[in-house]
């Protein structure tokens, strides 16, 4: 029975100095887990871009905008403006508003806009014109009108005739399938318009129009007919539920599987090195308990790695914390790993041990 | 420390190495254990380490005070044929290990382990890493590491198996050195080593009778 005396100091020391010499073997560990950090950084912002550019292909068809209109044009819905609005505050919708194509009732308020359509000389005979509210397009608050991207003949703002009267515009970006503003020019809806026929939700990208739309709905207060509600773009791909089923959200664990094969290579190739420490009265236990620190200071700097690698790329990717759980999983893993493989060093006799080469 | 065997008997299958075997190791004198090879020269110190176990028999650490225990690995260093030490690291450190490794602080096993590379005559190359050190100098540094630790028993296992006369000279001085500081037990073929051996036991094969 060996029973030594080792303080835990020591051991680390120990550690320390095996590990961050470039002298050392080590040194082919650390680089491994450094790179090996960095690069589930770098392949998580890759993974968020390409989930991204799905997402923003679905949208721009019209997935996650869903409307809530008449279930019968012969009997129209009337849905109340403010909580149409109010959805826009609903954790999980972007934006939510009403649209006004027709301006019931409100003609007289004001003269230039009494019509569907209009004559506009810089954009158009027949230009279509909505009204729409500032919580679904907020580029509203800051100007007169918008006009929609497929129409718009300059970018930026400009000012353009309507009947002879000039109003300010600009370029809105274009907007998801669904909204129906990209050939239109919009003008925010009328103070005193209290419902429409129309309201629309933009939900954002993490959420699934299946899960959010009845509930969402039976918060409108309605009135007059049925309503009924619809995604634009019922796709049956769900890039998010693929996204988190991907099987490539293993990779940090497996590259930290092969990084503590690796670690456990090494140690099997510095069993001679080891020896000296147990034919100094050194312990298995306490051996075991350095090469458990050594293992610990890798995959630190490995984590180190993976921490700055993610914070520089915090922009490109779904998730930060969730990055950083995975590769820190993946480190964790490879503590135990290599401990496991540590195993048969620490129960060869010292001898033996002195031998291997 | 005195090292006491008792009707030790090793095998290795249906082959018996040590039979029956018995001796006394008197306290800080230098042993040679003499023998052709399979004699079992090796796993006898092995089990005087602790490193293995006997089927039958016994061996015991007596005290001065007349106490006995079992065998604690703990206790000795072990100096072996090679150039075991870890090759990235200086003297100092290599030497370091033992003392470290009785609770010894930094500061106490660092002069600790000087002090036994300067009775080993390689202070000048204490922070010299040790890959860079000849076999003899390298031999010297795990006699340096037992000296450090402080241990009363070192048990050396052919440890001029890789040396040239010179070295092996140094080695029989540096023994001659530590007799009375602990008990010293050297398995060894080497008649340099055996001459400077206070006490010679001679292990017979078995395969030979």
């Amino acid at each position: 029975m060996t029973t030594d005396s080792w303080r835990l100091s020591a051991l680390l020391r120990e550690a320390e100095r095996n590990v961050l010499s470039w002298r050392s073997r080590m040194v082919v560990l650390i680089a491994l887990a450094v790179l090996m950090g960095a690069g589930t950084a770098v392949f998580s912002a890759y993974e968020a871009r390409s989930l991204n550019a799905q997402i923003e292909a679905l949208r721009a068809q019209g997935r996650g905008v869903v409307a809530y209109t008449s279930l019968d044009s012969a009997n129209p819905v009337q849905i109340s403006r403010a909580s149409c609005e109010g959805l826009a505050r609903i954790p999980g919708v972007e934006r939510a508003g009403s649209i006004d194509y027709g301006f019931q009732g409100e003609a007289a308020t004001q003269a230039v806009f009494d019509a569907v359509t209009r004559d506009v000389p810089q954009i158009g005979p027949d230009t279509q014109l909505l009204r729409v509210s500032t919580t679904l397009l907020p580029a509203l608050r800051d100007h007169q009108t918008l006009t929609g991207s497929a129409i718009a003949r300059a970018q930026g703002s400009t000012r353009i005739l309507v009947e002879g009267t000039s109003v300010e515009t600009t370029t809105l970006e274009a907007q998801p399938a669904g909204l129906s503003v990209n050939s239109a020019l919009i003008l925010p809806l009328d103070a005193g318009t209290v419902a429409t026929d129309k309201c629309i939700v933009v939900l954002d990208a993490r959420t699934t129009a299946a899960s959010a739309m009845d509930s969402l709905g039976s918060r409108l207060r309605t009135s007059g007919g049925e309503m009924t509600r619809a995604e634009e773009l019922n796709s049956p791909i769900d890039p998010v539920a693929l996204f988190q089923g991907r099987t490539t959200r293993f990779l940090p664990l497996l590259l930290a599987a092969i990084g503590a094969l690796i670690a456990g290579v090494l140690n099997l190739l510095r069993s001679s090195e080891l020896a000296a420490y147990r034919m100094s009265g050194t312990s298995a236990r306490s051996l075991g308990v350095m090469l458990l620190f050594e293992q610990l200071l890798v995959c630190g700097l490995g984590t180190v790695s993976a921490t700055a690698a993610l914070w520089v790329l915090r922009n490109d990717l779904v998730s930060f914390a969730s990055s950083l759980s995975w590769a820190v999983a993946g480190f964790c893993l490879w503590v135990v790993i290599a401990g496991i493989l540590s195993i048969p060093v620490l129960l060869r006799r010292p001898n033996r041990l002195a031998k291997d080469r | 420390m005195r090292v006491i065997i008792e009707d030790a008997h090793i095998a290795f299958g249906p082959t018996v190495v040590l039979d029956d075997f018995s001796c006394t190791v008197e306290p800080d004198t230098v042993t040679a254990l003499v023998g052709p090879s399979g004699s079992g020269k090796s796993t006898l110190l092995s089990v005087i380490a602790g490193y293995e176990k006997l089927k039958h028999g016994h061996v015991w650490f007596e005290e001065l005070d007349g106490s006995r225990h079992t065998p604690d690995s703990s206790q000795i260093v072990w100096v072996p044929q090679g150039s075991n030490a870890l090759g990235a690291r200086t003297a100092l450190d290599n030497v370091m290990l033992g003392p470290l490794s009785t609770g010894l602080s930094l500061e106490a096993a660092s002069d600790r382990a000087l002090t036994a590379l300067t009775d080993v005559g390689l202070a000048h190359k204490a922070e010299q890493a040790v890959r860079e050190l000849s076999g003899g100098e390298l031999q010297r540094v795990n006699f340096a590491r037992g000296i450090a630790a402080g241990q009363r028993l070192i048990l050396a296992d052919e440890p001029s198996s890789s040396l040239d006369e010179a070295n092996t000279l140094n080695v029989a001085a540096l023994l001659a050195d530590l007799a009375n500081r602990a008990t010293i037990i050297v398995a060894t073929h080497d008649p340099v080593l055996v001459a400077a051996a206070e006490t010679v036991i001679y292990l017979r094969s078995h395969h030979d009778n």
